[in-house]
């Protein structure tokens, strides 16, 4: 009995000898590869989430920016629209003489989706808000501020965007067209999560 | 040290393998990096800006005052000089003096350079490219302030201008600003 058994155990060894090891040396290769491959395997987790991170920062950089383009967009539009547009037909032009009679006109509030709008000329861009003359039919054209409305919200972002403003001067029995550099600055109303509309 | 064959093959290999994920890591860093400092024209408020600029009413005026020329007819006017057309404002100057100082006046005032500022330098650039691709580029105006060094971030817009009844062309508008 015992022989068989000792016959048995051989030819085991021999058919499957590849699986068991020979000899400590064996067991330590083995071990140094499993480690080798669990390095490797965390190595290209770590590459994976550093080039995924990268990714979603850029895209986020873009959806900023195209969040901001459309808001741009919508300033022009607005520059364009035939409420402020200039009579010459100029693109991204505001007639003044026009946008002096919309200011302080209420129902404008709820027809533009902005919850402020204001026009600001190349005269008054280095002064603070308080420090501007604003502009009233007794002033015009001499002001530096024209103020649509303003719904005075808590929760606002202004976004602005540089406009030609055009009103017609006269001069030597002549009227032109006189246009200058001025900004059109619209405030939007910042959502906070959780808060009803 | 003496390394058996085996094992030279495992450090070759190991060294090999090192070595292609650098260079990958290389052109992956460098392609993302790389992308970030390049140069945008794509900014909506400065190319309004330029569109605004050539509407500005300039004080040059040509056969009576007030008629005034715009931005866009000064620099018009500067380029047809340029092609022997000469004309000057009523006040004597120049045309394309006229425009240099117009223009640098206007941006200097909308884009304040400085240490303290949010603008570092600015590149305001005009330029005229003939439809024949042969033709090189002509420069109308260049108006340099500040310098692009340590900027956080580069913008820049740029607006056309048709010259097609001139010379068969374009002018360029080119602004570009360094952001501190």
């Amino acid at each position: 009995m015992g022989t068989k058994k000792g016959q048995l155990k051989i030819q085991a060894e021999r058919t499957f000898g590849f699986l068991v090891p020979k000899s400590s040396k064996g067991q330590l290769k083995i071990q140094e590869m499993a480690f080798m491959l669990v390095a490797v395997f965390f190595f290209f987790i770590l590459v994976g989430l550093f080039a995924l991170s990268l990714f979603y920062s850029g895209l986020y950089k873009q959806a900023n920016k195209i969040a901001e383009e459309r808001t741009l967009s919508a300033l022009t539009n607005l520059a364009n629209s035939p409420e402020l547009s200039c009579a010459s037909s100029k693109s991204n032009c505001i007639d003044a003489d026009k946008l002096i009679s919309l200011v302080g006109n209420e129902p404008y509030e709820n027809f533009w989706p902005f919850s402020s709008l204001k026009v600001i000329r190349l005269s008054a861009f280095d002064k603070s808000d308080s420090e501007m003359i604003e502009c009233n039919l007794a002033n015009y054209p001499d002001c530096e501020k024209f103020e649509v409305y303003d719904k005075e919200l808590k929760n606002e972002r202004s976004i602005s965007t540089y406009v030609a403003l055009c009103r017609k001067g006269y001069e030597n029995t002549y009227t032109y067209e006189k246009c200058e550099v001025a900004k059109l600055v619209a405030g939007t109303e910042i959502k906070v999560q959780g808060e009803s509309e | 040290m003496k390394f058996s064959k085996k094992s030279q093959h495992e450090i070759m290999g190991f060294v090999l393998i090192i070595v292609i994920v650098s260079v990958i890591g290389l052109i992956f860093l460098s392609l993302t990096f790389g992308r970030e400092n390049s140069l945008e024209y794509d900014s909506i408020e400065i190319s309004n800006l330029l569109e605004s600029a050539m509407h500005h009413t300039t004080d040059c005026a040509v056969n009576y005052v007030p008629q005034y020329k715009d931005g866009q007819d000064l620099v018009k006017s500067c380029y047809n000089e340029m092609m022997g057309n000469y004309l000057n404002c009523l006040d004597g100057r120049n045309v394309c003096d006229a425009l240099e100082t117009t223009m640098d006046e206007l941006i200097t005032d909308i884009l304040v350079v400085g240490e303290d500022t949010p603008n570092k330098a600015f590149k305001f650039r005009i330029y005229f490219t003939s439809n024949n691709e042969i033709d090189p580029n002509e420069e109308i105006l260049l108006i340099e302030e500040g310098l692009f060094q340590n900027c956080t971030s580069r913008t820049g817009g740029n607006h056309l201008i048709d010259a097609s009844y001139m010379n068969a062309g374009t002018i360029h508008l080119d602004l570009s600003v360094c952001k501190g």
